[in-house]
């Protein structure tokens, strides 16, 4: 289930005077299981990205293939689209927005019918995605506009995760969360990501990126600009492409700087930080 | 979705562009009066429709108003015309006694003039269109507002809320763009949960429709509060005396409009106050060509 994105052009309004050029000859390959970031500042082109891959938008020129699915601008009626979105569960940035049912379990299984679940079968899944986002049973009969925000958008995330998608698309899932609410989110996505989904995330937060993700691509008005390991992008062309280098690998940098030999490739939290220094220490005792 | 942008302003700067709104909606409303006048001699109301349709087609190149919009705007009301086709053609009308007869339906006559009359409602219903859409689409709909609200100012006098109404108005305009990108956003996100918005029976398009429109009308509640949290916040006072960021100013383009379309008004009411006057109404036509055409 890898996905490969081939010379995608992606214009907005063609043929009028607002149109814009959002993706120019884009072409990236994502493999299967894995887990990475798409970066960018606002308007590079990261949201039209994601809804190309799972044909809410139909390239310009250019095809997104996943699977077997392909999607061009010549096949605009392609049939199999329907199925390509139950494959790639898109995430929306403020997912909250979304809910419209009079209980979660309903919202959550909504998608699923859509889906052709039977109503039992969709409940069943429903319940299931909502006790992996970590929502509780007694929550399954109230109506979602009573939640908090937290758990509004967990709740949202549930009714995509409800889909059962291989590849699951996350735009900004953390915006506007506390940092527990962010933490709750993040090993959410992470645990799915253990479960063998591919998960493409779009961020703004540097920190989740050397956390989470193996590979960052980023765009930058409308241009892939970079593709490769967080850390090489944060020594490489982080100011380039106008992102901030995380508090902790600037660290990390300096005490290279200072004659420490560091591995930045091993950096994802802390921890791994401390561990390398205590190797260090270890060794020059 | 392209319904949606018909009319919509067009960032230009053309003639008609530059004009003062307070001009440009006086001159609308009483160019859209004369599309109404119907002269007693059919060959006088289709000629002076004729000469208005042409001087609207060169006043929609002078402004850059996208035709193909006119026709999908037409496209979009086929339902309509064939309705008023129906109505004028299948309904007996003793008026149309003696007149020329089409074709015969069993022994039901149909008249030409049944034909005539629907195509003239159709007719005067695109030059409304056409005028609307050259209004809005080179004034700004804030302008458009401050030039409504300027014509309301007088009716302070009788405490009519002149100044409320034009800022309820512009803020719903305000919101019109914000809205339709926010139910964009919320029918793809509900596609990526399945729903089909353009296929499916109608119970299904139903279900979908919902999906839509509950999300929508949440977050437009929900705006709306942030917003006159926000008006509160910053000492909004509907009583309170403001000045505009843009005056509106009367100038010589605008005398010049004014003027061309004042005598092109003038002179069909004119005619039209003569024709009614008349017994047998004005025939142009013959007038000119000293010929009977037999309307």
């Amino acid at each position: 289930m890898s996905i490969q994105v081939k010379n995608l052009f992606y214009t907005y309004l063609p043929k009028s005077p607002a149109q814009t050029e959002a993706l120019k000859n884009v072409s990236l390959t994502i493999e299967e299981h894995s887990f990475v970031a798409l970066l960018g500042q606002t308007g590079s082109g990261k949201s039209t990205l994601i809804q190309n891959l799972n044909a809410l938008l139909i390239p310009t020129k250019g095809e997104v293939i996943i699977d077997d699915f392909v999607v061009t601008s010549s096949k605009r009626k392609n049939k199999k689209i329907k199925q390509l979105r139950k494959k790639v569960g898109l995430v929306f940035q403020f997912p909250e927005y979304q809910l419209f049912e009079e209980t979660v379990e309903k919202d959550v299984a909504f998608g699923a019918k859509n889906f052709g679940a039977k109503n039992e079968e969709a409940l069943k899944k429903a319940h299931r995605a909502l006790k992996s986002v970590g929502i509780d049973e007694s929550y399954f009969k109230r109506s979602p506009f009573e939640l908090s925000g937290g758990e509004k958008r967990r709740v949202a995330i549930a009714g995509i995760l409800a889909l059962e998608p291989d590849i699951l698309v996350l735009d900004e899932p953390t915006a506007g969360l506390d940092p527990k609410g962010t933490n709750d989110i993040m090993r959410l996505v992470q645990q799915m990501h253990e479960n063998g989904k591919t998960i493409i995330l779009v961020t703004h937060d540097m920190n989740l990126v050397m956390k989470y993700c193996q590979k960052v691509y980023v765009l930058k008005e409308g241009e892939l600009a970079f593709e490769g390991t967080p850390s090489a992008l944060f020594q490489q062309i982080a100011d380039d492409v106008s992102i901030e280098i995380p508090p902790l690998y600037r660290l990390a940098k300096k005490l290279s700087d200072q004659g420490l030999p560091i591995c930045f490739e091993k950096i994802r939290n802390s921890e791994d930080l401390i561990a390398q220094i205590q190797d260090w220490r270890s060794n020059h005792e | 979705m392209n319904s949606i942008s018909f009319g919509r302003y067009t960032p230009y700067e053309t003639f008609t562009h530059k004009l003062d709104p307070r001009n440009k909606l006086f001159l609308s409303i009483a160019l859209m009066v004369i599309i109404f006048f119907q002269f007693k001699v059919m060959s006088t109301t289709l000629l002076l429709s004729g000469i208005y349709l042409i001087l609207l087609i060169v006043l929609m190149l002078v402004s850059r108003v996208n035709f193909l919009e006119l026709f999908r705007s037409l496209r979009g009301m086929w339902f309509l015309i064939l309705f008023v086709f129906a109505i004028y053609v299948f309904i007996p009308n003793n008026s149309y006694q003696g007149t020329h007869v089409a074709f015969y339906i069993n022994t039901y006559a149909v008249y030409w003039m049944a034909f005539y009359q629907a195509g003239y409602i159709i007719l005067r219903l695109i030059l409304m269109i056409a005028l609307m859409m050259v209004l809005t689409s080179t004034t700004k709909p804030m302008d458009l507002t401050y030039g409504l609200e300027w014509y309301m100012t007088p009716l302070k006098a009788i405490h009519f809320p002149a100044h409320e109404i034009a800022m309820t108005t512009s803020i719903a305009l305000r919101f019109i763009p914000t809205l339709l990108d926010e139910t964009t956003r919320i029918m793809k996100a509900q596609s990526s949960r399945g729903v089909d918005f353009n296929h499916g029976g109608l119970f299904k398009r139903f279900r979908a429709i919902i999906s839509l429109i509950i999300p929508l009308f949440v977050s437009a509640i929900e705006r709306s509060d942030e917003l006159a949290n926000a008006m509160i916040v910053r000492g909004y006072n509907p009583k309170a005396k403001r000045t505009h960021y843009e005056i509106l100013r009367f100038g010589i383009r605008d005398l010049f409009a004014f003027i061309i379309t004042a005598l092109f008004i003038s002179g069909i009411i004119t005619l039209f106050v003569f024709d009614q006057n008349s017994v047998n109404g004005i025939d142009i036509i013959q007038f000119i060509f000293h010929q009977n055409i037999g309307f």
